[in-house]
């Protein structure tokens, strides 16, 4: 019994380190950043939703107080899945958020708490900052060790239709040392464009370069098909095409993101994000753009 | 230590978010802006000083467009000649502006123009310009004092002592300035540097490394300029004599005929190509004369009675570098005899050099046809003429070994949204002069010769287009290239300015220039064709005290039957400024991805006052800095610079020879300290 239960650690082990090293060499989208609620991680230009790790300039959009879960589930693994909340508070002055992530399971695992501050500079761009504690667990130290990282944002408002927006995520290269080893902590810069065709269809570009990785070129478009329903279709290009699926539910201040994608090799990854707005039960994409 | 790091930038982050408040841009953004167009498409460090120096004295005491001439407009840069041309004669026609809004009046003079104008120019009436005397020039004097400091902090290989010849001195390197402006009437000012690396004070070296004086007195007598100290000159399109900024290509696609300013002070850190003497220049009617003597000791190697090349770093930080320091003695006997009438300007330039050593340049085939010996005379005659919207200009310049260069070329405005130039240049294989610095391909006025043919319009409000086009021919081989080449240089770019603040560029260049390459397998190198696309977008925008700006450049080289490979370059600035605290800072994040040599990229940065960045890249990583300058009251300014670049291509060292740093991340901290009296 006890020599099945280790023989079945030791596949689920090697297999997730498997699964690291794909993704490590396709993907951007790897470890302690989880995913965007915008489909195909076109997170960096979409002001209509902020998802902590991400674009931190989006957070200045946020108009209403609102709490977050997602849940990234990466291949169908468990193993292999980001946990997080976020609380997005917005004032006068500039918004703040603060969230925490986990990513992983016992035996190696990632978490992550963020503090966010986002200003909104008369519509026309937004700039926020967000101050990570990044901590790994050690197997063989057998406790954590991290470090600050920062990552910051920028989105500019080009004409009412266009923005544009850079984000980047531990640009100065921090990583983890310990006496016998180092732990790369990936940087990662985005440049993305946001094109409004309606208040309701919205088309996204976005490129990506992770140092170390080929550049990631990403493409999606949504359209909210009703009031309550908005549709998300995008794709991304990382040596591999990967095509994208989505869509976001709005009732009673709720807002249900559920995103898949389809990796031609690893499978299928599924994100879902719950958000609640507090004070506003109709809190719509139109809207905001509209504001 | 990290974490209180981070926490304090955060820190002040924040308080920076909370206190944003309206207020005007600053002028180093203009400033900046103008010479990051010059210099982005630069492919050497170009020493942009006196550039700055004279914008910053015309931002200090702006000219009046009411009681200016030909050479003072020149110096704003970023107007072409047809440009200056139009100010003046709308100006002879109509009489005073009464406003500086009056400049959208005259042809060809663009909302975008009188924007980079209005930091420099002013109007006044004449008979509001009053005589300024003596003591009213002393009372309104100033005295500024500058310090700065730039340190490394990852060491140099050349300052472990385990080396055979390592630096002499320490890492630290700074610059002292003192400088002092009546109204630029009386300036002086001396300046005093150390390179990183030189020795400060021991037994055999007292002092810092270089030392630079000057003192110029502007209109008094009959002198129209007088200097005592180290001085510049420049005068035609620089064939003759040209030892300050030269415009060549850039993005201001019609600025190509160069703007040299007579004899002016030399006040840069820069430890070659300046004159130390005397020089004055004399107004009598429509003629300037200017003369000058000039004897200093240059750095060269020296051996048995010859030199083999002037050495112009201005390092002196190892055995070697010590043993040239002003080893040949040179001396330079110039005049300039201009007459300008209100059409024509005709001038003669002349300089004769005398060195005490023997130039003798190794022998090699790219220089088999440069100058040797002793003397040097160097003469020529330029001209420039306008005459119905055509701006006619030119030089055609000899040695005494009748050794020829000519450079000519006409601008043309049609109508106000439409300008071109040609400029077509053609210097000799012998041509070769210690002071020459015009418009060439090449680093040296030396064998070459080509057409350079500019355009821009303005087909839409907003809208800007432009375009340059140059083709050149060297008949000798040039040094990494064997054979006689040729080349081609295109540069197509769009502008648009949606309003004030918000402005976009999007531009394309191709270079097409042959050089060598080896294979393993040949003994010799083989002369190819190189081919370079580049694109650039650029985006800018303002809002209150806040800028924002986006650029994004990709490139593609490839040499004859070869892979192509590729490089790019993607940065993002935030500058912001707050009034109380009277506090600045510009920061950058930037990354690049240019594994090959010659995909390398350049990024023009903001410094600290009175240095200049245009760092190269290549490899992959990313680099970030911080610029903060604070005001603590009128009279004292710091400025503070950190930057860092960190590689991610798995190097475990950067640099090379004693500039070697083990690890990949490259440390710069600037100080500086200004203090107005």
């Amino acid at each position: 019994m006890i020599n099945n239960k280790k023989h079945t650690i030791k596949i689920n082990v090697l297999f997730c380190a498997f699964i690291i090293f794909t993704m490590s060499s396709n993907s951007q989208t790897i470890n302690i950043i989880n995913s965007s609620t915008s489909v195909a991680h076109t997170g960096t230009s979409d002001i209509g939703e902020w998802t902590t790790l991400n674009n931190p300039a989006a957070l200045a959009y946020v108009k209403t107080f609102q709490i977050g879960l997602l849940y990234d589930n990466r291949f169908g693994m468990s193993q292999l899945a980001t946990k997080a909340i976020q609380i997005a508070y917005p004032s006068k002055g500039f918004n703040c958020a603060t969230s925490i992530s986990h990513y992983g399971y016992s035996l190696y695992n990632e978490l992550n708490c963020g503090l966010i501050l986002a200003r909104n500079f008369g519509d026309k761009f937004a700039i926020g900052i967000q101050s990570n504690y990044y901590a790994t667990y050690f197997s063989n130290l057998n406790r954590y060790l991290g470090t600050l990282i920062v990552q910051f944002g920028v989105n500019t408002q080009i004409s009412p239709n266009l923005s544009m927006a850079f984000h980047a995520f531990n640009p100065m290269q921090l990583d983890i040392k310990t006496d016998n080893s180092q732990k790369y902590v990936i940087s990662l810069f985005s440049f993305g464009s946001n094109y409004s065709f309606t208040p309701q269809c919205s088309w996204r570009a976005q490129i990506d370069k992770q140092l170390h990785f080929p550049y990631r070129i990403a493409t999606a478009i949504d359209y909210r098909v009703v009031e309550p329903l908005k549709i998300k279709v995008g794709a991304y290009y990382s040596q591999f095409f990967v095509p994208c699926l989505g869509l976001a539910l709005y009732q009673h201040g709720f807002v249900l993101h559920l995103n898949s994608e389809v990796h031609p090799f690893l499978g299928i990854t599924n994100c879902f994000a719950l958000k609640y707005n507090f004070n506003n039960t109709s809190l719509t994409t139109k809207s905001i753009n509209e504001e | 230590m990290k974490s209180k790091y981070w926490l304090t930038i955060l820190i002040v982050f924040c308080n920076l978010l909370l206190s944003a408040q309206n207020g005007d841009n600053e002028l180093h953004i203009f400033i900046a802006d103008i010479i990051e167009q010059y210099a982005s498409e630069a492919s050497e460090t170009i020493d942009v000083n006196t550039f700055y120096d004279h914008l910053m004295a015309y931002a200090q005491n702006p000219i009046n467009l009411n009681k200016t001439d030909k050479n003072e407009l020149s110096k704003l840069f970023f107007l072409a000649d047809y440009q200056v041309e139009n100010i003046l004669e709308y100006q002879y026609l109509h009489g005073d502006l009464e406003t500086i809004y009056e400049l959208r009046l005259i042809p060809g003079i663009e909302k975008i123009d009188i924007l980079r104008m209005l930091p420099f120019v002013t109007v006044t009436p004449k008979s509001k310009y009053k005589t300024i005397n003596f003591k009213k020039l002393l009372k309104y004097s100033k005295n500024e004092f500058y310090l700065s400091n730039i340190m490394g902090l990852e060491q140099k290989s050349g300052y472990s002592k385990q080396l055979d010849s390592p630096y002499l001195g320490s890492p630290f390197s700074g610059n002292f300035r003192y400088r002092f402006n009546a109204k630029n009437r009386i300036m002086a000012g001396c300046t005093l540097a150390k390179d990183a690396g030189e020795m400060l004070w021991n037994r055999d070296h007292q002092g810092v490394d270089f030392v630079s004086i000057y003192s110029q007195l502007n209109d008094v007598g009959p002198f129209k300029k007088l200097i005592v100290g180290d001085f510049q000159a420049g005068f035609g399109q620089g064939l003759v004599l040209n030892t300050g900024f030269s415009l060549g290509k850039s993005s201001y696609v019609l600025n190509v005929s160069n703007r040299t300013t007579g004899i002016t002070k030399y006040s840069s850190t820069s430890e070659s190509n300046f004159f130390r003497g005397i020089a004055s220049t004399v107004s009598v009617g429509p003629f300037d004369i200017s003369v000058f003597y000039s004897n200093r000791n240059i750095d060269a190697d020296t051996l048995n009675g010859s030199f083999q090349s002037i050495y112009k770093s201005g390092y002196h930080r190892t055995i070697s570098e010590i043993d040239k320091i002003q080893t040949v003695n040179q001396q330079a006997f110039g005049m300039d005899f201009t007459c300008k009438l209100p059409y024509l300007q005709l001038g003669f330039t002349s300089v004769y050099t005398v060195l005490d050593h023997k130039l003798q340049p190794q022998s090699s085939l790219y220089n088999m046809h440069y100058f040797q010996g002793n003397s040097q005379l160097n003469a020529g005659v330029h001209y420039r003429a306008y005459w119905h919207k055509i701006n006619m200009f030119g030089e055609i310049a000899t040695t005494d070994q009748l050794n020829i260069a000519t450079l000519n070329g006409f601008s043309f405005s049609p109508t106000s949204f439409i300008s071109f130039i040609i400029l077509n240049r053609y210097y000799g294989l012998s041509y070769d002069t210690f002071y020459a610095n015009a418009f060439c391909q090449s680093s040296k006025v030396n064998d070459e010769s080509g057409t350079y043919l500019g355009w821009e319009i303005h087909p839409f409000a907003k809208w800007t287009l432009k375009s340059y086009v140059d083709t050149y021919k060297f008949q000798w081989p040039k040094y990494d290239i064997s054979s006689p080449s040729q080349g081609e240089d295109f540069l197509f770019q769009t502008d648009y300015s949606h309003d004030k603040s918000t402005s976009m560029y999007w531009r394309l260049r191709y270079v097409s220039k042959m050089k060598n390459q080896v294979s393993e397998d040949a003994a010799l190198p083989t002369v190819m064709t190189q081919r370079r696309v580049s694109l650039r977008y650029c985006f800018q925008t303002m809002y209150a005290n806040l800028n924002l700006k986006t650029v994004l450049e990709a490139n593609a080289v490839r040499f004859e039957n070869q892979l192509p490979t590729y490089g790019a370059i993607a940065y993002q600035d935030i500058g912001y400024k707050i009034s109380k605290p009277a506090l600045a800072f510009n920061l950058r994040v930037q990354i690049f991805d240019a594994t090959d040599y010659n995909n390398r990229c350049y990024a023009y940065e903001q410094d600290i006052l009175y240095a200049f960045s245009i760092p190269m890249f290549y490899g992959v990583g990313s680099r970030y800095y911080v610029n903060l300058k604070y005001d603590y009251s009128h009279h004292l300014s710091i400025w503070l610079k950190i930057a860092q670049t960190c590689f991610a291509d798995g190097r475990t060292s950067s640099g090379s020879g004693y500039e070697t740093i083990s690890g990949n991340r490259d440390t710069d901290v600037k100080l500086m300290i200004k203090w107005i009296l």
